[in-house]
This record gives structure tokens, C-alpha cells and sequence, in this order.
């Protein structure tokens, strides 16, 4: 240890010196030691903090916008600079809330890429409810607004709202959530489809049947999306197009399929 | 005259659904154009296997009816898998597969999904005449549902290349990326996020692109639980059928399923929702969905209009932003198992305003209330950001670097 201290003493020294004698070597200097200075920091938060996510992690998040900070924003002046004024996203995605799928994450969104709302499990009511406005308002936004090119609604594999979809008794007006069970209503469609499945006797385990009807309630909410008639007409004219993805994070794997208005 | 039939006929197919109610809307919406296109176009499918390039014929469901009608949906499906084709042979550690490699399967197929997806421009022809005359066996052709007659052909990836299509492969990279930065690396955490999350701290943000929570905070999947709206807005708790309830589902299942110990609110700078709310006249919030939706923003509207009297608009706005996390975190208090868990020091509620111009962040923290006989910190403020709810902040902290 002793050592290492050492020979950081002469390093300093001989940096001291040149500097000394060349003034405008400083900036250079300064410049790298705080890079190294950073990144030893950066090893050293790594290093103290526990990978597994447990409490504290309040304090941690706070960590965590200094960091994006350094990495993130000082780093991209340029497109940072363009974003004060406003944003150009390409793609408005809509994803479920659950907190092991963020499309930022798995799909390496940058700032700007994407607008993008989420929900208990991934679900775009359709027009006729215009008594929810929670989804409208942001498909309202994006399409006409910001006007993005592509809508990509993404489901998940295990997620929890689709899981107390499936179990739902159908139809006997009794819930024992207070909100959970009447926001699945939306996704109800998709459940039947599943349900026609079952009657023709095909036992198939729960865990497979939630598999399908994520998939199914993707479908669901991007025909929903086509109820809104702003929409319709992007689609139409192909300002904009749709995709259902499906994330699966037990495997590892992304599908991502077009939904298309077909012409006639 | 082609594009008006056609506008034509969708909107009577959204009629079709719109009607059916209970109905399976996926389910209605393909017979519907399914029947359409088999009164007036037979050949429409070849032309879709013409167009779409290199194709694999594949029969999706062997036990297909037959003479069963042939269903084409008004959703045409191309599937390209971001990773593997096949999921349920994957490995997790597998190595990734080539994208340029053709996806031979569809994902709903791998599903046991009995749907079929025409493919893209595949014609499907129909005069009003003849959805209406489809009609009457509407109900019945239900039954069969998802039937698939015909074998199906699955489309090969990556037909276009367009500069769309450059905007999607750059999704495709991203993930390719996240797997093998990621999820390959870190199998630890993933295996232990394949049984459940567990978040400690719910988020609810701003759909805005230039300010996802998992990017400010540098989060890890499993972190947080994370709503996102169009201007963060919570919603007081509806006491009857209200119609925000995707908020306030999101909100039960993190709160009293989850159980997480933080809910932060985050607002931001430029916020395309609070400039509607602010520059709207009273008159005009009904007349779209941006409208109704910002209408919970209203007691923030009207702080802002006394406190910030003859401002510049942009300080409005900027003052607003953050009084619209007040009143959010004042109607989190309207939910009573929110308001039990916060009393009972479960739970923390967190205000937070991001500031993408400055590049800086504040946070402030709502206060529980204080007993009788204990001193109030000086650090602590009450003001009212709603009617029926007062607060208790800590005084808002800048986080500087």
C-alpha cells in the first residue's frame, strides 16, 4: 500500500513540475486527471454497492441521476442541446409497468427515441370508452402531436395483470380488487379467445395459457389502437405503422411482428 | 374511388365491432374482412405471396375444417423475431440468432395460437354491399373463431428495405445489444427476475421521450415499478366506476400487491401536457382527449395563475410542472390504503422535477403528520395543493453535479 502511495507522490510531483514550467499544459491535465479521478469513483460506487436489489435503493436512484449525468447527458451535448427545445420520437411504445421490462432497457433507447407510456399490463382501451383518457390523451398526443411513425405495443412474459386476466371468473360482476380486475376488462377480448381454446378440452397448463393470451391481448390493444379514428387514418394513408412485440424475459428473446391495414 | 371503398369498409367493420360488444374484438375484426374478402377476392392471397418476397408454406393448424371459410384478418402480420425464432428451444445462455437468418415461425403459432394474419398488401376486396352482406352470419361465423382452413404461410424476415425499416433495426440492435451486454452477463439477476419482481419504489413519470425514469435514475430491471402518462398526473381516487382507472390499477397492484415503499412523481421541464393545461381556455378541456385527460390538473392550473401573476409563460409553465407533482402527491393521499401505509410510515411519497434545460433534478418529500407535543422540523411546510388535501413537504432538495 505504502507502496502505491509512493509512487502516486511522484506522479503528482512530475506532473507538478511540467506544469510548472509549461502553464498551458493545465487544461490537459486537469482534463485527464478528472477523467481518471471519475472512473476510479465509478469503480469504487460499483464495487460498495450490492448488486442485488434490495432496500437503500432510494438513495441509490439518487446516485443514479448524478451518474446519468456524467454518462449521459454531459456526454451528448449535441443531442441534449436539440432536446431542450423539444422531441422528434420516432416510435410511441406502449409497455406494462412491471419493473423487469422497460423498453428503455431492453430495446437501448436513447433520449428522444421513443414516447412512451406504460401501463398494468400493456392495454389500449378502445375509442368508444372515451371516458378514459389516460391512454387516449398519449395516443391523442403522439399521433397527431409529436407525430411519431410507428406504434409498438410490447407484452411480456409472466406479467401480472394478464395472469389475473386468465383467472378471472368470467362475468359474475364481483371483484375483489378495487381497480386491478375493471382495468383488465380491456383485455377481456383477448381472453376469449383463450377461453374457446379451453372449452374444446385442450388442458394446457395455466403458465402456457397466459403465454398465449399475452400475445393475444398485444393483438387486442393494437386493434383497439385502429378504433381511434385519428389513428385509422394515419394507418390508412402510412403516416403510421403498427407492431406488436413480445418480450420474454425468462428466455432472453424478442418478437416483434407488423400489424397492418390491409389494402382493398 | 378505391380509397374511399376502402375507408368505407373498415369503418363499418369498427362499426361491426363496436356493436358486438362482448365480443372478441380480434375475433370480429378478422372474420368480419375474412368474409369480405372471400365474397369478392379469391386470388388476393397469391398476391400477397408475390409481394412479400421469399416465403415458407407451413400448415398452422392440422386440424383445420375443411371448406371452413378462409379467415384474413384486417391485421396483416409479418413477424421478425429479435432473437430467436424458435423460442422454446432457447437456451438462456444460447448465443444470439442471426437476424439476417429468416424467421420460419410465427410467434403466435409458437403459441398454439389458431390465427391466421394475411400478409402485408395482400388485397382483400370488398364493396360495402358485400360486409353487409356478411352480416347475417356474423354471429354465427363467430364460433369458428380463429379457424384456419388454408395452410399458412409465414413470411420471411426483413422484406423491405426502407429507411423504416432502418429505424426498426435499430430497435433489433438495441436488444441484441441488451442480451448480450445484459442479460447474458448478468444471469444472476435475470434468473432471479424469472421467478417475480419485487421493486421497493414505484415511478410514475412522464410518457415524454426525453425523460425515462430508468434512464435518469440508471435503474436495473426489477428495480422499479414504473407508470408512465402523459404529464405524470395521478388521479384523486374515483369513488364509484371512475374513468382513470389505469393509474389507480397500476397504483393497487404496486401499493397492496407489490408492496413497494416509495412512490416518486416525477415531473419535467418543456411538458407538452402542462403547456395544453395552461394555455387552454377553461372551455376548451372537454373537446379532446388531452383535454379531459388534463383536467385533474386543474387545481395546479389555478395555484399557478394567482402565484405566478404576470410571469412570462414559461415560467408559468415551469411553476406549474412542479405544483402538478404537488397536486399528484396530494391525490396519491386520496386512496386509502395509500394514505393508511404513508400514515403508518410504510410508505414514502416522493416529489421529483427534472430539469432537462439546467440538467438538474429536485426532489422533496411529503411529511407525515406530526403528533401532538413533538416539535415540527424546521425543514417542513404545509400548504394546500388541492381543496380536500393539504401537505406537508420537506423542503426540495437539489441534486447538483
Amino acid at each position: 500500500m505504502s507502496g502505491a502511495f509512493t509512487d502516486l507522490r511522484h506522479l503528482q510531483a512530475r506532473i507538478r513540475n511540467l506544469i510548472e514550467m509549461r502553464p498551458e499544459l493545465s487544461v490537459r491535465a486537469v482534463a485527464k486527471l478528472t477523467e481518471i479521478a471519475e472512473e476510479l469513483e465509478e469503480s469504487s460506487r460499483v464495487e460498495t454497492t450490492p448488486a442485488s436489489i434490495r432496500s437503500s435503493d432510494f438513495d441509490k436512484i439518487t446516485d443514479g441521476f448524478k451518474s446519468f449525468k456524467r454518462r449521459t447527458y454531459l456526454k451528448n451535448p449535441e443531442l441534449m442541446n436539440q432536446l431542450r427545445t423539444g422531441q422528434w420520437p420516432k416510435f410511441m411504445i406502449v409497455a406494462c409497468a412491471d419493473s423487469r421490462v422497460c423498453p428503455t432497457t431492453i430495446l437501448g433507447l436513447q433520449p428522444g427515441d421513443a414516447f412512451v407510456i406504460r401501463n398494468v399490463a400493456n392495454l389500449v382501451p378502445p375509442f368508444e370508452k372515451a371516458g378514459n383518457p389516460s391512454v387516449g390523451s398519449a395516443v391523442e398526443y403522439a399521433v397527431l402531436h409529436l407525430k411519431v411513425s410507428h406504434i409498438l405495443v410490447i407484452g411480456h412474459r409472466a406479467c401480472g395483470g394478464i395472469g389475473a386476466l386468465v383467472k378471472m371468473t368470467p362475468d359474475d360482476g364481483k371483484y375483489s380488487t378495487q381497480f386491478i380486475e375493471r382495468w383488465m376488462e380491456i383485455g377481456k377480448p383477448a381472453r376469449e379467445s383463450i377461453h374457446i381454446k379451453q372449452l374444446r378440452g385442450k388442458n394446457e397448463k395455466v403458465d402456457d395459457i397466459c403465454k398465449t393470451c399475452e400475445k393475444e391481448s398485444v393483438n387486442n390493444s393494437l386493434a383497439n389502437l385502429l378504433t381511434y379514428p385519428f389513428l385509422v387514418d394515419a394507418v390508412m394513408s402510412d403516416r403510421i405503422s403498427l407492431h406488436g412485440g413480445y418480450y420474454d424475459h425468462i428466455a432472453g428473446t424478442f418478437q416483434k411482428w407488423d400489424y397492418d391495414v390491409v389494402e382493398f | 374511388m378505391f380509397s374511399e371503398l376502402r375507408r368505407k369498409s373498415l369503418s363499418r367493420i369498427l362499426q361491426l365491432r363496436i356493436k358486438s360488444g362482448k365480443m372478441s374484438t380480434a375475433v370480429t375484426m378478422h372474420q368480419a374482412v375474412g368474409e369480405a374478402a372471400l365474397m369478392s377476392s379469391s386470388s388476393s392471397f397469391c398476391r400477397g405471396s408475390a409481394l412479400s418476397g421469399q416465403i415458407q408454406s407451413q400448415t398452422m393448424h392440422s386440424a383445420a375444417k375443411p371448406g371452413a371459410s378462409l379467415v384474413k384478418g384486417v391485421a396483416a402480420i409479418r413477424c421478425s423475431s429479435f432473437s430467436s425464432a424458435d423460442e422454446h428451444s432457447v437456451d438462456r445462455r444460447s448465443p444470439l440468432v442471426n437476424f439476417s437468418s429468416s424467421t420460419r415461425r410465427n410467434p403466435l403459432m409458437d403459441a398454439g395460437l389458431k390465427t391466421t394474419f394475411s400478409y402485408k398488401k395482400e388485397k382483400i376486396c370488398a364493396t360495402n354491399g358485400a360486409t353487409e352482406a356478411s352480416l347475417p352470419n356474423f354471429a354465427g361465423s363467430l364460433s369458428h373463431g380463429y379457424d384456419v382452413s388454408e395452410p399458412t404461410k409465414v413470411a420471411a424476415d426483413n422484406i423491405e428495405e426502407t429507411s423504416e425499416s432502418s429505424v426498426l433495426q435499430r430497435l433489433k440492435q438495441g436488444f441484441v445489444k441488451f442480451k448480450e451486454e445484459r442479460f447474458l452477463k448478468e444471469s444472476e439477476l435475470f434468473t432471479q427476475l424469472a421467478g417475480g419482481q419485487s421493486p421497493k419504489v414505484m415511478v410514475i413519470a412522464c410518457a415524454d421521450s426525453r425523460v425515462c425514469p430508468t434512464m435518469l435514475m440508471g435503474l436495473n430491471p426489477g428495480e422499479v415499478f414504473t407508470v408512465r402518462n402523459v404529464a405524470n398526473l395521478v388521479p384523486p381516487c374515483e369513488k364509484e366506476l371512475g374513468n382513470n382507472h389505469g393509474t389507480s390499477a397500476a397504483l393497487e397492484f404496486a401499493v397492496n400487491y407489490l408492496l413497494v415503499e416509495h412512490i416518486i412523481v416525477i415531473g419535467h421541464r418543456n411538458c407538452g401536457g402542462i403547456k395544453a393545461l395552461m394555455s387552454r381556455k377553461p372551455e376548451e378541456f372537454e373537446s379532446d382527449f388531452i383535454g379531459s385527460w388534463m383536467t385533474c390538473g386543474i387545481p395546479a392550473r389555478e395555484h399557478t395563475l394567482v402565484n405566478m401573476a404576470g410571469k412570462t409563460f414559461s415560467d408559468q409553465c415551469k411553476y406549474c410542472e412542479q405544483e402538478a407533482v404537488n397536486v399528484s402527491l396530494a391525490n396519491l393521499l386520496t386512496f386509502p390504503w395509500i394514505k393508511e401505509k404513508f400514515e403508518a410510515g410504510k410508505l414514502g411519497i416522493h416529489g421529483w422535477y427534472y430539469d432537462f434545460v439546467e440538467g438538474e433534478l429536485t426532489s422533496w418529500e411529503v411529511q407525515r403528520p406530526v403528533m401532538a407535543g413533538t416539535e415540527e422540523s424546521a425543514e417542513s411546510y404545509t400548504y394546500e395543493p388541492t381543496a380536500v388535501q393539504s401537505l406537508r413537504v420537506r423542503r426540495k432538495v437539489k441534486i447538483q453535479c
